[in-house]
């Protein structure tokens, strides 16, 4: 017998085929009629889908899903049945739409199989209308889609957080600040600045060591945060003894307050410092510059501003606050 | 021309509409205007997208006119909308395959909702491709659609696209040649004559 088919033989075999190769696919195919009759349901479906009934074929595509058919494919199979204009349903926006399992994994509970579904029409003979429903399992794509994010997630925080202190670092507040100064700009909202920085640093690091002087920066940087109103969200380690925290709706009178607070909670942790001009212990300086953003004002005259009030405080003899000039 | 406006009005009204159903908050559309430019004359600048990269939804139509559709949001706007809907704040770099699927979706909605308008309206029907998702330049965008240099006009369409009170901005081009404008052209005429 000869092993080459003639044209039409080959036709019959692929038509004998055809079936076949629908119920091996590793995917979802469903054709219903104009009447939204199913005829075709492959075997992928038949070990997937929650459904009514154990054989589908025959009956209305509405009826045949636990829960019915959902909204969103139902306008996709009137647009491909009543206009000829495919569809696709993302699975970002319907998730796992359709009641289909994975009867392996999940054991008593089965996983919902993630779907991205495409509806195709067809033609068939004398312009009948029909349509192919397409369904893909994307649960993979899903779970690494999720774990890459976290780690995006991660690394952008790693990327953002000073390593030392865990508080924000340069970067992160270059990114903050102008989104605080526009907001403030844009509701008309007083906004202030505090700039401060660890009196006769460098002094103490000759003094005490490295060590030590990185756990008077971690300890500066708890006592800060726990001074400041949680909800405070943007406190930032500016340089390497620089501070900075963006205190939004706060008026210059608050901040005087604030600037005060913050000095004299660094004092009273009484860290001795035999080193520094002013106090037995480790104190701060702190500048103070507020505003309430109108056209003529900048981020960067505000930031220039602040570091002048400290400047100021420094020059005035430290361990004290000062405040600018209307920036 | 005020006759298609009209209708891929009505085909924006049916877009919003589903667009509010699957992102379960009020999405409103509106085609304020509608331009034909040869493709020759097609300046970038015109159209104020400058040489900046946009997310393009392309999707090809047969029928009583052929044509290549293009919905068109500068890369960055495409982006706020898919935050609006998913909630997410990668940035564009991160927009990911599933982001760009649903990116599809969003067209896909827009354009068939203004072609079955237009099935309606005029009593044709058509047949389209899937949609597909590119990022590129305008000018890099024409080019690599234009396979038929037989379809030299673009029929523009401005988009007004509100989610959740954020105003967004698009294009829907269509890509065209003499004779399907033609068609398009007699097709109007005739539902104008019917009303």
């Amino acid at each position: 017998m000869s092993s080459v088919l003639s044209p039409s033989e080959e036709s019959l075999h692929l038509s004998k085929m055809l079936p076949q190769i629908v119920n091996v696919m590793s995917l979802g195919l469903i054709l219903i009629d104009a009447q939204r009759t199913v005829l075709l349901w492959n075997n992928w479906m038949r070990q997937r889908s929650s459904v009514v009934v154990d054989d589908p074929i025959g009956m209305g595509i509405e009826a045949v899903f636990v829960g019915g058919l959902p909204n969103a494919l139902g306008i996709a199979i009137d647009n491909a049945l009543k206009y000829g204009l495919p569809s696709l349903l993302s699975n970002a926006l319907h998730g796992a739409v359709l009641p289909l399992f994975d009867y392996k994994k999940g054991g008593d509970q089965p996983e919902r199989v993630q779907q991205s579904i495409h509806v195709l029409p067809l033609k068939g003979d004398g312009g009948t209308r029909y349509c192919v429903l397409q369904i893909s399992d994307v649960s993979a794509s899903v779970v690494r889609e999720r774990k890459l994010r976290a780690q995006a997630e991660t690394l952008k925080e790693q990327a953002f957080t000073d390593g030392l202190t865990g508080l924000m670092n340069r970067r992160h507040f270059d990114e903050r600040f102008p989104l605080e100064f526009r907001r403030a700009k844009r509701q008309q909202t007083p906004l202030s600045l505090v700039m401060l920085d660890i009196d006769f640093f460098k002094a103490y690091n000759d003094q005490y060591g490295h060590p030590n002087a990185d756990k008077v920066l971690i300890a500066v940087a708890q006592t800060l945060r726990a001074t400041l109103d949680q909800s405070i969200e943007v406190i930032a380690r500016y340089g390497g003894e620089e501070f900075i925290v963006v205190l939004p709706d706060c008026n210059e009178h608050d901040a005087g307050h604030i600037g005060e607070k913050l000095r004299a909670s660094i004092e009273n942790m009484q860290i001795p410092h035999a080193t520094s001009q002013v106090s037995p212990y480790v104190t701060i300086s702190v500048g103070l510059s507020s505003l309430t953003p109108d056209v003529t004002s900048s981020e960067n005259l505000m930031l220039a501003s602040v570091d002048a009030a400290l400047y100021i405080a420094k020059h005035k003899g430290r361990n004290r606050v000062s405040s600018a000039a209307r920036p | 021309m005020e006759a298609l406006t009209e209708i891929f009005n009505i085909g924006a009204g049916r877009a919003a509409a589903s667009l509010s159903s699957v992102v379960a908050s009020t999405v409103k559309l509106s085609v304020p205007r509608i331009e034909l430019y040869d493709i020759k004359d097609v300046d970038v600048d015109a159209l104020g997208l400058g040489h900046k990269r946009l997310g393009a939804v392309l999707q090809s139509y047969a029928g009583p006119f052929e044509a290549q559709a293009m919905l068109l949001f500068p890369e960055e706007n495409a982006l706020e909308i898919v935050r609006d809907m998913l909630g997410s704040t990668l940035s564009i770099e991160e927009l990911s395959e599933l982001e760009q699927e649903t990116m599809c979706e969003v067209g896909n909605i827009i354009l068939n909702a203004c072609l079955s308008a237009m099935a309606d309206v005029l009593g044709v029907s058509f047949e389209a491709t899937l949609p597909s998702y590119s990022i590129d330049s305008l000018g890099t965008l024409l080019r690599n659609s234009i396979e038929d240099p037989g379809q030299p006009l673009m029929l523009v369409l401005n988009i007004d696209m509100i989610i959740e009170r954020r105003n967004t901005q698009g294009f829907l081009a269509f890509l065209l040649s003499y004779p399907s404008l033609d068609m398009l052209m007699a097709h109007i005429d005739r539902f104008l004559g019917k009303i």
